[in-house]
């Protein structure tokens, strides 16, 4: 992953797109667990969260690293 | 056959006799050396040969021959009744005229253009900045042209006080090059509507063109390199800085540092292929960023603007000082 993070914005390329992105600690971190290994939304609700709303928060977050391509979604196990 | 043009070979463009020039321009094609840049220029007009002539004096000619042009101009008399009623020129460069005729007497803008129009699509062996470079003591300082912000005029009054031009609209470096080396690429500076009457005032001497009025970008007038601009067009020199210029009608010197992060995403968004560039190019970007400190600087005093600029320049070359010895080594 190419990165740089500056007075806490972390600037990422991604090279699929040939975007730069800039991301928060939060999405960044998200970013890089789901890097490390894919995960379902309750796993990560699981190891992080604590109420419904932090996990809603966690879903917009995910939904907006699919839509600027930084993630996509794994095929189903069979 | 051997080329009519390999008799100019080496030539200064200053030394060559107009009539020579426009003549062998309008036959054959010269070929010049312009920075990294080999450029071939065929054109019908002999009179923007002469506002040609005027502005590359110290470019030298290369034999037609013996040399590969990185970019081929044309310009073109059209034929039929634009020949002779409201005469027009174009452009034509690899079989395309991406521009729309401009009338015949604004010919040497039109040549300006697309050879900043065919820098930006074709060299892309460098990471382009939009910027211009200038550079004392061996180091350069790089101006990003933020829309509105004085950038050709603070270049060309600093020009005029003895900096070297590189170029007033293209920071070149070659991507990945961990000295990050600026190229130089100094052809005129374009003077816009004020600007052209604040640099008469700030240097009655100048080198300046006729001014082109009424213009896409307004009135326009442009300023040649100085001489050890054009000569030194092969020597490079390491990104010492940033300067991010704004000028503002009476208002008071102010300087202020900028964040890296600010920076970075005024220098890749502010350049011409970035994206192109992909991994490349952000790795570059970044290196300029960490090794190269950005300031903003408003002023209405050209004068003011410059001693800071100088003084600044000098605390940066300090600063690089130890980082620049193990390398010498």
């Amino acid at each position: 992953m190419l990165y740089e993070n500056w007075e806490g914005k972390y600037f990422l390329l991604n090279p699929a797109s040939g975007h730069t992105h800039v991301l928060n600690h939060a999405g960044f971190v998200l970013l890089q667990e789901l890097a490390r290994q894919p995960a379902t939304l309750t796993e990560l609700a699981h190891r992080h969260l604590e109420d419904q709303a932090q996990v809603n928060l966690l879903a917009q977050h995910i939904g907006q690293l699919e839509l600027i391509g930084l993630i996509c979604r794994a095929a189903p196990e069979d | 056959m051997q080329s009519r043009a390999r008799g100019l070979s080496n030539a200064l463009i200053g030394d060559m006799a107009p009539t020579q020039l426009a003549g062998e321009a309008g036959a054959e094609g010269i070929l010049y050396k312009s920075g990294p840049f080999t450029v071939r220029l065929h054109c019908e007009h002999a009179r923007m040969m002469d506002n040609f002539q005027q502005m590359y004096r110290h470019h030298r000619l290369l034999d037609s021959a013996a040399h590969i042009a990185h970019f081929s101009i044309d310009m073109q008399r059209p034929h039929g009744l634009r020949r002779w009623w409201r005469p027009q020129i174009r452009m034509r460069t690899d079989a395309q005229t991406p521009f729309e005729p401009f009338p015949l007497d604004h010919a040497f803008p039109l040549f300006e253009w697309s050879l900043n129009w065919v820098t930006a699509m074709q060299a892309h062996q460098f990471l382009m900045l939009h910027s211009a470079v200038v550079e004392k003591d061996g180091v350069a300082l790089i101006m990003p042209a933020l829309p509105g912000s004085g950038k050709s005029t603070l270049c060309a009054a600093l020009m005029l006080s003895g900096w070297r031009l590189l170029s007033d609209e293209f920071g070149l470096i070659r991507p990945d090059d961990p000295r990050l080396l600026l190229h130089p690429l100094p052809r005129p500076i374009p003077l816009k509507n004020a600007s052209i009457q604040v640099i008469r005032d700030f240097a009655p001497d100048a080198a300046l063109g006729p001014t082109y009025p009424k213009t896409r970008k307004g009135d326009v007038a442009h300023l040649a390199a100085t001489r050890a601009s054009q000569r030194q067009g092969e020597q490079t020199a390491p990104a010492g800085w940033f300067l991010f210029p704004q000028y503002q009608a009476g208002s008071s010197l102010q300087i202020e540092p900028l964040a890296r992060s600010w920076t970075f995403l005024k220098i890749s968004g502010n350049s011409f292929n970035y994206k192109l560039q992909g991994a490349r190019g952000f790795r570059t970007v970044a290196q300029l960023v960490k090794n190269c400190p950005a300031y903003r600087l408003s002023y209405s005093d050209l004068d003011q603007a410059i001693k800071q600029i100088e003084a600044l320049h000098r605390q940066v070359i300090q600063q690089r000082a130890p980082q620049a010895a193990p390398a010498a080594q």
